[in-house]
Order: C-alpha cells, then sequence, then structure tokens
C-alpha cells in the first residue's frame, strides 16, 4: 500500500488524507472496529463468493418483502396504490371535473348542447353506420369489418369500389348515413381508422393496431347475438376527450337493449383506447359480474381531430399531433384524452 | 380604449358563445358577455367586427344555415343594442361592416347588402357565388374586397354600386393547367391601396390595383390551408394562420419571404390580431385557447384556455402586456439599431400630430447647407417629380447619415399628406 502511495504522490498532505480515508475500508488507526457490513460487497476480491453472498442477500429481501405483504394483507391494512405514469399524469386545464350541470360547467354544457352530436343525444335519429375499408381489402381486413358490423348496430359493410373519401362522404348523407367507419390497411393488417360523423363532421382518424379477430381469440361469432350492446366510455376526462367519447358513442344506438347482455367497452388509457366485446352475467355468490369476451379486440390511438368533414388537405382542424410538434411532448406524463 | 367593460379582446364560438377577454397586470379573465342560456343552434358567430374606429361597437355575424341574424354590442353600455334577421342569400354572414351609419353583410351566396331602416334605401350588390370574405377598407369608406372558392378577388365601390378592379388569375403552371383560386381571407394594407389575400390553396398574394391585375407578390407555404391573416404593425408584413395550426410572418417586400413560424399550435388557427404599439400577436384556434406572441422573439408569452371552440375574434388596437414591459425593455437592448431605426419610421408612420411635431421640432437641427438642400429638395418635389434623379445625385455627398434618414421621414410624410 505504502509504496504504491509513495509512487503515485510523495507529498505527506496527500498521504494523511489517504489515512482519513482508510477507515472506510476498516483498518486499525480507529478507535472503534467497523465490520464489513453485510449489504456491501464490493470489497470481496473473489468474484464467486461476492456474487454468492449477493445473491443470498437479494433473496432474504424478498422475502422480507412478500412477508410484510402477507401480514399487511392478513391484518386487511389499506391496499397501496401504485405509481403509474397514468397516476402522476400531468394536470391538464382542459379536463372536466365535477358533474355537467355545476355552474363552472354551464358553458360546457352549452357546447354539449350545440355541437353535431347533439341530435344524438336528445335521441332524435338513430344511428346508421357505414362501414368500409381500403381498396382490394385483403381477407382479414374484411372479416374486421364484417365483425364491427355485428357490433355496431345498423350497419352495414360495403366495399369501397375505388371512390373517394369526399365521393363517399356525400353519398352517405344523401342516403342517411349518420357515420362512415373506413378502415385501412397496411401489410394485410388493419392499420387504421377513419371515423366521419355526418352530416357536419367531424372526423377522427386513428391509429389501429392489436387487432385480434373473435377467431384469434378462439372464439365463434355465432356467440354474438343480435341484441344491441351496452356502451362503457372509460376515462375519458379532458374536452378533446369528451369530444372523442361522445364521437365513438354515437356510432351506438342509444337504448340498450339489456336482455342480450352484451357490453361494449372504450377504455381510454394513455391515451391509448382499448376496445373490448364482453357478454356478462351476474352472480350472486361473487360480489363480480362473470364475464365472457367475444371479441374482436382492438387498440385506438388518436392522430387526428378535424372540424368538418373529411377533407385532410383543405380543412381546418381541431387537434393535430403532426409534422415539429415536439412541444406538444413536453413529458411522457402528458396525456391528451 | 376605456370603454366601461375594459375587455382587450373579443371572441366568439363555435357554439354560439360571445366572450370578453381581459388581460392585464393582475389577472387574465374570460367572460360570457353572451348569456349562456338563450344560446340557440343559430348563434353560431361566424364573423365580427369593429363598428367604428373608436372601437366603441361590435358587429357580429350569427347563424350558419337558416336564420342568420347580426347582432350590434356596445362596449360602453356593454349590452346588445340591435340585432336583426339576414334574410337574404343563402350561407353564413361571411363579411360586416359598417358604412354609412348603416350595417353592410355579406353572405356566402354572394350577395353584399346595405341594411337600412327603409328597405329601399338599402341596396344589394351581386359579388358573386361562393363568397369567403368580404373586408372594409379602413381608408377609402367606400370600397369593399371580396374573395372566396373559385371567386376571383374583387373590388366594389358601394357608392357608386360598381365593380372596381377584378384579378386575373396568374399565368397557367408548368403543365399548362389553370391555377385554382380560393381565397380566405383579405386585408387592405394600412396606408397604401394594396390588397393581401390568403388562399386556402396556401398562397398569400399581394395586389396593387394601380398597377397591374396580376398579383404583384405570390408566394406560397406548401402543404398548408391558409385561413386567415393579420396586418403586423410594421411596414408591409403581415401574419399568416393555417388550418393546420401554422403561424407565420410573411415579410411582403420584395423578394418576398416567410419567416417566422410561432409554435404551440394545436388547432386550426382561426382568427389573428395584432396590437397596433407593442410587438405582440394575438391568436385564437380551433384547440380552444388564445395565446399571444411575441413578435420578433417568438415567444409564447400567454396561452388560455377559453372552453369553446373559438371562431374570430377582435383586438383592442391599442392592448399591451404591462406585465411583460421589463421582458420587452431586455429585448429592446437586445435588438439591433438596424431595427431600432426601422421602429422609428414605423413609429412616425402613424399618423397621431404630436409626432409629426416631433419630426419638425427636430428639423433645425440640420445644419444650414443641408436645411438648403432639404428645401430644394421640398420645392423640386412639389414641381417636378421627374427630377428626383437629379436631386439624389445633387444630395448624396454633401447629406451626412442623420440627414438621410430625416429625408426619408419627410419623404414619407408627404407621401402620407398625399394621400
Amino acid at each position: 500500500m505504502k509504496l504504491k502511495n509513495l509512487r503515485i504522490n510523495p507529498l505527506s498532505q496527500v498521504q494523511k488524507r489517504k489515512t482519513e480515508e482508510e477507515p472506510s475500508t476498516s483498518e486499525h488507526k480507529t478507535s472503534e472496529v467497523i465490520l464489513p457490513s453485510d449489504s456491501n460487497f464490493n470489497h470481496i476480491k473473489c468474484k464467486a463468493v461476492r456474487y454468492q453472498k449477493c445473491q443470498k442477500l437479494m433473496k432474504e429481501k424478498a422475502k422480507a418483502k412478500k412477508e410484510a405483504k402477507k401480514k399487511r394483507i392478513q391484518e386487511g391494512g389499506p391496499k397501496q396504490v401504485p405509481h403509474t405514469i397514468e397516476s402522476l399524469r400531468e394536470k391538464d386545464e382542459t379536463t372536466v371535473t365535477g358533474d355537467l350541470d355545476d355552474e363552472e360547467n354551464a358553458e360546457l354544457k352549452v357546447d354539449f348542447e350545440h355541437d353535431e352530436f347533439a341530435a344524438y343525444y336528445k335521441h332524435a335519429y338513430e344511428p346508421k353506420v357505414l362501414i368500409t375499408f381500403s381498396d382490394n381489402p385483403t381477407k382479414k381486413n374484411r372479416i374486421f369489418g364484417r365483425e364491427l358490423t355485428r357490433i355496431i348496430p345498423n350497419s352495414i359493410s360495403l366495399y369501397r369500389n375505388r371512390s373517394g373519401v369526399k365521393k363517399m362522404v356525400k353519398s352517405a348523407i344523401a342516403r342517411n348515413f349518420t357515420d362512415i367507419i373506413i378502415v385501412n390497411e397496411d401489410q394485410c393488417k388493419p392499420n387504421g381508422m377513419l371515423i366521419i360523423h355526418l352530416p357536419d363532421g367531424p372526423t377522427a382518424h386513428f391509429k389501429l393496431s392489436n387487432v385480434k379477430l373473435t377467431t384469434d381469440l378462439k372464439r365463434n361469432h355465432k356467440e354474438i347475438s343480435k341484441h344491441r350492446p351496452e356502451v362503457i366510455l372509460n376515462n375519458f376526462t379532458t374536452r378533446l376527450g369528451c369530444t372523442i367519447g361522445r364521437m365513438l358513442g354515437a356510432l351506438f344506438h342509444y337504448e340498450p337493449e339489456f336482455k342480450g347482455k352484451r357490453v361494449v367497452t372504450f377504455h381510454n388509457q394513455r391515451d391509448y383506447i382499448f376496445f373490448r366485446h364482453h357478454r356478462y352475467q351476474f352472480d350472486m355468490k361473487r360480489d363480480k359480474p362473470r364475464l365472457r369476451e367475444l371479441g374482436p379486440r382492438f387498440t385506438l390511438k388518436l392522430k387526428s381531430l378535424q372540424h368538418g368533414t373529411f377533407d385532410s388537405k383543405y380543412g381546418e382542424y381541431e387537434w393535430l399531433i403532426q409534422g415539429k410538434r415536439h412541444d406538444m411532448e413536453t413529458s411522457r406524463r402528458k396525456f391528451f384524452l | 380604449m376605456d370603454t366601461k367593460d375594459n375587455y382587450n379582446i373579443y371572441v366568439g364560438g363555435k357554439s354560439g358563445i360571445f366572450k370578453g377577454v381581459r388581460i392585464n397586470k393582475k389577472e387574465c379573465v374570460s367572460q360570457n358577455i353572451q348569456n349562456l342560456v338563450s344560446i340557440t343552434d343559430n348563434d353560431e358567430v361566424t364573423t365580427m367586427s369593429w363598428g367604428d374606429d373608436e372601437e366603441r361597437e361590435v358587429l357580429i355575424g350569427c347563424g350558419v344555415k337558416n336564420i342568420r341574424s347580426v347582432k350590434v354590442y356596445d362596449t360602453e353600455y356593454s349590452t346588445f343594442t340591435c340585432s336583426f334577421f339576414c334574410n337574404i342569400g343563402t350561407g353564413k354572414i361571411t363579411g360586416i361592416s359598417r358604412y354609412d351609419e348603416a350595417i353592410l353583410t355579406a353572405v356566402r351566396s354572394g350577395e353584399v347588402k346595405l341594411w337600412r331602416f327603409k328597405e329601399e334605401d338599402g341596396f344589394i350588390i351581386k359579388a358573386g357565388e361562393n363568397l369567403d370574405k368580404m373586408r372594409h377598407s379602413r381608408i377609402k369608406k367606400e370600397i369593399i374586397a371580396t374573395g372566396g372558392q373559385e371567386h376571383a378577388l374583387k373590388l366594389f365601390d358601394i357608392e357608386k354600386r360598381v365593380q372596381i378592379f377584378t384579378e386575373k388569375n396568374v399565368p397557367h403552371d408548368w403543365l399548362q393547367v389553370r391555377v385554382p383560386i380560393w381565397i380566405s381571407d383579405v386585408d387592405f394594407l394600412p396606408g397604401t391601396e394594396e390588397i393581401v389575400t390568403t388562399s386556402k390553396y396556401g398562397y398569400v398574394r399581394l395586389y396593387d390595383p394601380k398597377s397591374q391585375r396580376r398579383p404583384v407578390i405570390n408566394v406560397e407555404i406548401k402543404e398548408e390551408a391558409l385561413t386567415c391573416l393579420t396586418v403586423a404593425p410594421r411596414e408591409k408584413q403581415i401574419i399568416v394562420g393555417s388550418g393546420k395550426g401554422r403561424m407565420n410572418l410573411v415579410d411582403l417586400r420584395r423578394p418576398a419571404k416567410i419567416l417566422n413560424t410561432y409554435k404551440g399550435f394545436v388547432g386550426g388557427i382561426t382568427g389573428i390580431a395584432c396590437s397596433k404599439n407593442e410587438p405582440y400577436v394575438v391568436s385564437v384556434s380551433l384547440d380552444r385557447y388564445l395565446r399571444i406572441h411575441h413578435i420578433d422573439t417568438k415567444e409564447l408569452l400567454k396561452k388560455m384556455y377559453l372552453t369553446s371552440k373559438i371562431s374570430c375574434m377582435l383586438l383592442c388596437s391599442e392592448f399591451s402586456l404591462p406585465e411583460n414591459e421589463e421582458k420587452t425593455q431586455k429585448h429592446k437592448h437586445e435588438i439591433t439599431e438596424d431595427f431600432v431605426e426601422k421602429k422609428e419610421d414605423i413609429e412616425n408612420n402613424s399618423d397621431s400630430d404630436s409626432e409629426y411635431d416631433m419630426l419638425f421640432d427636430k428639423m433645425p437641427v440640420i445644419t444650414n447647407k443641408e436645411d438648403k438642400s432639404i428645401e430644394k429638395k421640398q420645392k423640386k418635389a412639389k414641381y417636378s417629380k421627374l427630377d428626383t434623379e437629379i436631386i439624389s445625385h445633387k444630395r448624396v455627398p454633401s447629406v451626412n447619415e442623420s440627414s438621410k434618414k430625416q429625408l426619408k421621414k419627410i419623404k414619407k410624410s408627404d407621401s402620407l399628406i398625399e394621400l
């Protein structure tokens, strides 16, 4: 040791400092004897031993944690809320809080009463939905469209026949459709969904991913009854989220047939909208109802919301994350829906 | 502006709300002026403008499809003083202004009507289909400009009720195909007769009716559908906004250039306005926010959530941000002298008498020689405009930098007086 120190720096001052630091390596000269700590094995030079000890310690720690948790559950202590990005989400000033009839939400209520979906929520019309695809849809895409028609009541799926979206909008308005859904595909996989509310918009463009058809979930489409489903729109909190929620809700008939016990869920989590389709059954013995997933399932992510019907070139966007909008992506805890 | 309700900004929404926004040292408040309960489906505000030069009156055009109406809001007494139905033509009201004590409206189907108390006193001008914007000239009160989708820019003299100018479309493109027209906003450049238009096809064009029918300047912002414009408080600069939420400063001096991009937008911009004295630009967009940017630093100074989709906005021209004064002062130090000079020029351009006096007070400081040369110049300019070249030759060796500047100013003031 000494020789080494000398070689590095022969000055006595430095040596002194070295000696001061010495106790950390559990040497003599201190009044108390410091034992090597049982949690830090860095001083052990044999790699095998060091590794062994480390493993042992970690196992012990895990065991203790498990026991503590067990104990907590037995005592009936409060369940801890995990810290997720969702729970630590950045506050958004557009978040809708409280009831719609509150005084602070008066303006919002007016907005809701006069927006494009007001007529639907006043039960003025029954939605009629046209589902179509990109040109030359592959088998998977066609099946997906057909499954959508099973979920959305009063909907038909048609081939597009190479017509433009703007043309389709015109002819669909003439035929009293209230919404158009266009499923796009890439590499034989559905990858985009465009929902156009008629006659005055808005138009929402979603990224579509993780499409699992009924057969992929090992279910049979015969399980799906013809009753109108209930719709659950979950966790759409901001003003933009409200609009999207209203838009998705307006695809379905406003009066579900509870006899069918079908439920369709749009669950928003971290700006991803998860779609699930279940049949439920109330069980008196358990608190929870029993669920059986029917399929399909897919995930949506909002790309843009446009005011008015489809006009991607000359239209006016309400919300658009495109191009150099990096200032919008301030942090990973910022969500828009 | 000492209005009774002290709002700096008035905004109108797609849902029919009409709001006043007050931004000052202590607070930023937005309040609904229109009663929320009374809003109907036919109240969507489509256009707004000041009724008079003192900015005491707000004219509001409402409605989209069937029932369209015009409301007049008095900012001094903070009440709606008058409202009537605009039952002419079809489509939304695209322009509104006050002419000769009566209200002039333009609707999308192309009818421009002056509403008098007696039906027969008013008149209708048929401007043509698909009118997207009608704007009144600020200097010549009898001139209006119209433009729209496949509706070329037209100027009308509403006193004589004749069309005085139509644009000529730009030459065909390299495939010999006609270039389409879709004017989304029109405005007159202050102090001149030049007109600037923005197009949904992404063009900004400057017209000079005196010289030619084709645009004098044509700038293109690719892939952006421009929706609105405003004139910046400088010479020949405008700010344009697009449907995708892009806002740019455009310099229309030859060769025209696209300058600053202002950031922070999420939705399409529906209204822009500039403060007359301070370098601020206020904009509203479909994402329900009102934003205030600094024109030069491009910094986002303020952002305000207004709950509803905003379709148009009016700004008191003397708007300023008091709390940001320190910042701007700091900024002023930073900017180059060049810019300061420009600014002075602009200040002198604004037509207030005190500033002219200041200018004339400065004049005796110049030495005798230069004084004479200036006098000469003035005389000659009066007698013949052709001799300017000779004068400039004479002037160049004798006059130093500062006097040059003042000469320029005099030139400008002269031109203003002529106008």
